[in-house]
């Protein structure tokens, strides 16, 4: 099956600081690919880059970004209006600020849906009314009236995740969609969205810090640190049998139900350095030596797609106990 | 000992002239050395209930009692020697710092306002900032120019530098990345077995309450509605709102049986009963009219459902 995204070699800075270093990832029509990693590794990055939002200091120095055929860094700015909205869709983090807080939600519907060619209005409030309730909002016609502030956090995410999947976008780029919400809520997004693919086969690039819901939507997992995939494979590979050991700290920082203490990884989060040698996170990685300061490692393929970017990777040191959990 | 103590404090907020009742009826108590957690969803009153222990908020009716003492409405003096006892420390670090002050100025300035001779100020800031796992030289920093792990560090140093024997913690990892919440908690752990202090730990995670605390209270729309030990509650959860936090919280290896709960909206007025009567799968006619009080399970776990066994 060809990949409805394929990302290659990309490179993005800002103001000429680095911030995404040679990522490449794919994704095929239906997957849910989950991206994890500290603040400021590059997960938001990687998903402007690919919507075309870097802002004017970003610039996507180098690589290419092909999504259906086409290399979206290269596509005129007015074709990119065509593609965005209607076949590449964005959740954004913040549900309050996703929309403009002076204009009702069901005119900003119908402004997204007029600007891509759908010009019946009753139709097209048919439409979203059936979007909404697929949502689990019973009450459409009040929310559509409504201004953004009028609704809770929930319903707002709820109704920015209708907005995103309104025309039935190929893609949808979602940005912490559910870190803004509370456990009971997060919970019902989460179910809609999964709901929402299996209907309509969307391929759905998740970016998220919560590692459970990673493991309940995703079907590949890409981990990032100092903008760089460092550790990229199928669910089970990644979350069960993680090989890098940044990957495997982020696990044990998490806290769980029934476990014991969260471990915490040692120093700070390090933002992309580009620095000339040796691997970024080698300054706290408990298993680094020599090699690791002074040599950068390449992404090392450990079969079955399951790749990972440390010189280590197929040490026994590092495999003992690999397997977390009992898995 | 009873570090601190709250009997049925109450709160309302007015709000577009309507009446909001944000806490309603709390009590607990927290004994020396003790650590207890508060969880539950945004709105449910944990905050509120924070803010009127430490007096940022009026108590509508209730009482307070720290070390024995009613503090509910004391003021001036009393209220500065409260201070001596109890310290928060609150979620977004970087805004709970004066911005135009150093941290160690701001450091320094709590241990002056308690009477630190001036002379030892800046040795003691040093001193709680190694304790913290800071290095000294951060005391010239301004809050902006440190991540948000190590302000939440000074902000750490800042509450315990006049050794109070309560620690109120509202959210005080929620802003920061796991493996820099882990930190926190590491920290937060060694310095409770280094000074005996009490913690009052407010999160909305519960995963993360129970691996610190040694009991936990569960809050639902300004009551309390489970209490007990974290391991009881944890693994006995009683009232069906515990149980669906924990069936919420998304396991990081599910089993392969585990699936999202289906969760009603409440919707409407719910009057004086029990406040999770619409969301609840097992209501009956009683919940519907009268309001379950705290109840004992046994003797490590109460529970306000009328039907929970």
């Amino acid at each position: 099956m060809a990949s409805i995204l394929e990302i290659e070699q990309l490179n993005v800075s800002y103001n000429g600081i680095p911030a995404l270093q040679n990522v490449g990832l794919q994704a095929e029509k239906g997957e849910i690919l989950g991206i994890v990693g500290e603040s400021g590794s590059g997960k938001s990055t990687l998903l402007k880059a690919v919507i075309g939002l870097l802002g004017d200091n970003g610039r996507a120095e180098s690589g290419r970004v092909v999504f259906e055929g086409t290399d979206l860094l290269r596509v005129p700015a007015k074709a990119l209006r065509g593609i965005r909205g209607a076949r590449l869709g964005m959740i954004f983090q913040n549900p309050g600020t996703s929309f403009n807080p002076i204009r009702k939600i069901g005119d900003q519907f119908l402004e997204a849906m007029r600007s891509h060619g759908k010009t019946d209005r009753t139709a097209a409030i048919q439409q979203i009314l059936e979007m909404l309730a697929r949502l689990g909002l019973r009450d459409g016609e009040r929310i559509l009236y409504s201004y953004p502030f009028e609704l809770s956090g929930g319903m707002n995410q709820r109704v920015a995740i209708a907005l995103a999947m309104i025309l039935r976008p190929q893609l949808l780029l979602a940005d912490e969609p559910t870190s803004a919400l509370d456990v009971t809520v997060q919970a019902q997004c989460v179910k809609e969205m999964m709901d929402l693919r299996d209907s309509l086969g969307t391929t759905i690039l998740l970016v998220t810090h919560n590692m459970g819901v990673v493991s309940y939507m995703a079907d590949k997992v890409a981990v990032m640190y100092a903008g760089r995939i460092v550790e990229y494979g199928a669910k089970a590979d990644v979350l069960n049998c993680p090989r890098h050991p940044y990957t495997r700290a982020l696990i044990e920082a998490i806290p769980q139900i029934g476990g014991g203490a969260p471990k915490g990884i040692q120093g700070q989060p390090s933002a992309a350095k580009g620095t000339p040698d040796g691997c970024d996170f080698s300054s706290r990685c408990r298993f680094s030596d020599n090699i690791c300061a002074f040599e950068r490692p390449v992404m090392n393929d450990c079969g079955q797609g399951h790749a990972v970017f440390c010189h280590k990777c197929f040490s026994e040191v590092l495999h003992e106990g690999v397997r977390v959990n009992g898995y | 000992m009873k570090v601190l103590e709250l009997t049925d404090i109450k709160k309302t907020f007015w709000k577009n002239k309507q009446c909001f009742s944000a806490v309603d009826g709390v009590s607990f108590s927290i004994e020396k050395g003790e650590c207890v957690g508060l969880v539950g969803e945004s709105g449910c009153g944990k905050s509120t209930v924070a803010r009127m222990i430490t007096r940022l908020e009026k108590t509508d009716s209730g009482e307070i009692f720290v070390n024995g003492e009613n503090v509910t409405r004391c003021k001036g003096k009393a209220l500065r020697d409260m201070y001596r006892h109890i310290q928060m420390v609150f979620q977004n670090p970087v805004d709970s710092f004066n911005p135009r002050l150093k941290l160690g100025s701001s450091i320094g300035e709590v241990l002056a306002n308690f009477g630190t001779p001036r002379g030892e100020i800046k040795q003691k800031v040093e001193r709680l900032l190694v304790q913290v796992g800071l290095e000294p030289a951060m005391a010239m920093r301004y809050p902006h120019e440190v991540s948000g792990g190590q302000c939440q560090r000074a902000a750490i140093a800042r509450a315990i530098a006049i050794a109070p024997e309560l620690l109120i913690c509202d959210e005080a990892t929620s802003a920061l990345d796991v493996s820099v919440q882990a930190q926190i908690m590491e920290l937060l752990f060694r310095l409770r077995k280094e000074t005996q202090m009490s913690y009052l730990f407010i999160s909305h995670d519960l995963a993360l309450v129970q691996s610190i605390c040694d009991r936990v209270l569960v809050m639902h729309r300004g009551r309390i509605v489970e209490a007990g030990d974290t391991r009881e509650v944890i693994e006995h959860a009683a009232h069906p709102y515990t149980r669906l936090l924990l069936a919420s919280v998304f396991p990081l290896h599910p089993d392969p049986q585990w699936k999202i709960p289906d969760v009603p909206t409440a919707q409407g007025e719910e009057g004086d009963a029990c406040r999770f009567w619409q969301r609840c799968p097992s209501c009956g006619e009683l919940c519907r009219t009268e309001r379950p009080s705290l109840r004992k399970l046994n003797e490590r776990h109460d529970v306000a459902c009328h039907f929970a066994e």
